[in-house]
């Protein structure tokens, strides 16, 4: 599931992923990511942090201490590139991986193939 | 003037004073002069790698002013240390603040001095870095050791000292994070790769640095390529 607020990004993912044979869902913010999970269990989650409403900090939080969400990979995938917004992720925000934008295709591809298979364990 | 080398982690058992003192041997069989420094006086380990057991004269008592920094130097068989005491009693007295002024003095007289910091981000680990120009990261491949690491890097970056690289160590499971996506969080480049090992139990057993002990072994040849990286890094031109 993409979750990001701006339509060209879900676009150009969600063209990237389909490429690749993976079935893409899309949200445009927190709040939709979170009502969709009532219905849908994706895979891996790739979840934007700036988003309106919700930062995706936020977002990751609810997933993870949700005992029927918190099992699913999440990455955030974001312009915020310092040391201390990834430890945020991966900490406060209880998230699995943090991907800095921008990221060549290649790489993004094998960062989304690893957290598939075998997404790291706390 | 030599330089200054930090080997630092967030978060201990992750095995940097062994890095550390096998990066020292292995740069000393390289012929740079190098001494290998206990920065971890809390918690001391560096005389049991080495198999020092009884130093002329101990970190903590150069910390306490009763001793020269030159006295502390002794010879671990292939390498310069300068080791710690175990003893609770000689935690009293010290003065970490001083330390920097040791590596600086150092400095003058080898080309490298290592640091085996303390683990995490508390007043001394950030001494010890304070008093080294240049980092090397050590950290295993898991979530927590990354998001440690990445501690470091931001208080590495902000008392000056520049990052040299990571090593990643007590890898081979298949559930470790891979290298590559490592160095892509990190945002800094992996010098080095170790493999967990018996080896390496065995060599603590001992009291020999690896690279002393087993030479020729693996484990050992993959320590001494982490060396022969830094060291393109430490002298790029040569």
């Amino acid at each position: 599931m993409i979750v990001d607020d701006e339509p060209d990004i879900r676009y150009l993912l969600r063209k990237m992923l389909e490429k690749e044979g993976y079935e893409v869902t899309e949200a445009r913010d927190g709040r939709e990511c979170l009502e969709k999970l009532k219905k849908e269990r994706p895979d891996l989650i790739l979840l934007d942090i700036m988003m309106p409403g919700m930062f995706g900090w936020e977002v990751s939080r609810r997933i993870k201490e949700d005992e029927a969400t918190k099992s699913i990979p999440v990455a955030m995938l974001t312009v915020r590139t310092s040391e201390e917004d990834k430890v945020k992720s991966l900490e406060e925000s209880l998230a699995d991986w943090h991907i800095s934008k921008p990221m060549d295709r290649e790489k993004l591809m094998e960062t989304i193939k690893w957290l598939l298979e075998t997404p790291p364990k706390r | 003037m030599g330089t200054s080398i930090a080997v630092a982690s967030g978060k201990g058992g992750v095995g940097k004073s062994i890095i550390a003192a096998n990066l020292g041997v292995s740069l000393s069989k390289f012929k740079v002069s190098t001494v290998v420094v206990d920065g971890n006086v809390e918690g001391a380990s560096l005389g049991l790698i080495t198999g020092i057991k009884s130093p002329p004269a101990s970190i903590h008592e150069v910390l306490s002013g009763k001793r020269s920094i030159y006295d502390a130097v002794v010879d671990a068989g292939g390498v310069k240390v300068v080791v710690g005491d175990v003893a609770i009693e000689s935690l009293r007295d010290i003065n970490f603040d001083i330390f920097e002024k040791a590596v600086e003095e150092l400095s003058k007289k080898y080309e490298v001095v290592i640091v085996d910091c303390p683990p995490g981000l508390g007043r001394d680990a950030v001494t010890a870095l304070s008093a080294c120009e240049q980092v090397i990261l050590v950290l295993t491949p898991d979530i927590s050791a990354v998001s440690e690491a990445l501690k470091t890097i931001v208080v590495a970056k902000k008392v000056g000292c520049i990052i040299l690289g990571a090593v990643v160590n007590k890898t081979g499971s298949k559930y470790d994070i891979p290298k590559e996506r490592i160095s892509d969080i990190l945002g800094i480049e992996l010098i080095g790769e170790i493999r967990e090992d018996e080896a390496v139990k065995k060599s603590l057993f001992e009291g020999k640095p690896l690279a002393l002990h087993k030479p020729s072994s693996q484990l050992a040849m993959e320590l001494t390529n982490v060396a022969a990286r830094l060291l393109e890094r430490l002298y790029p031109y040569k």
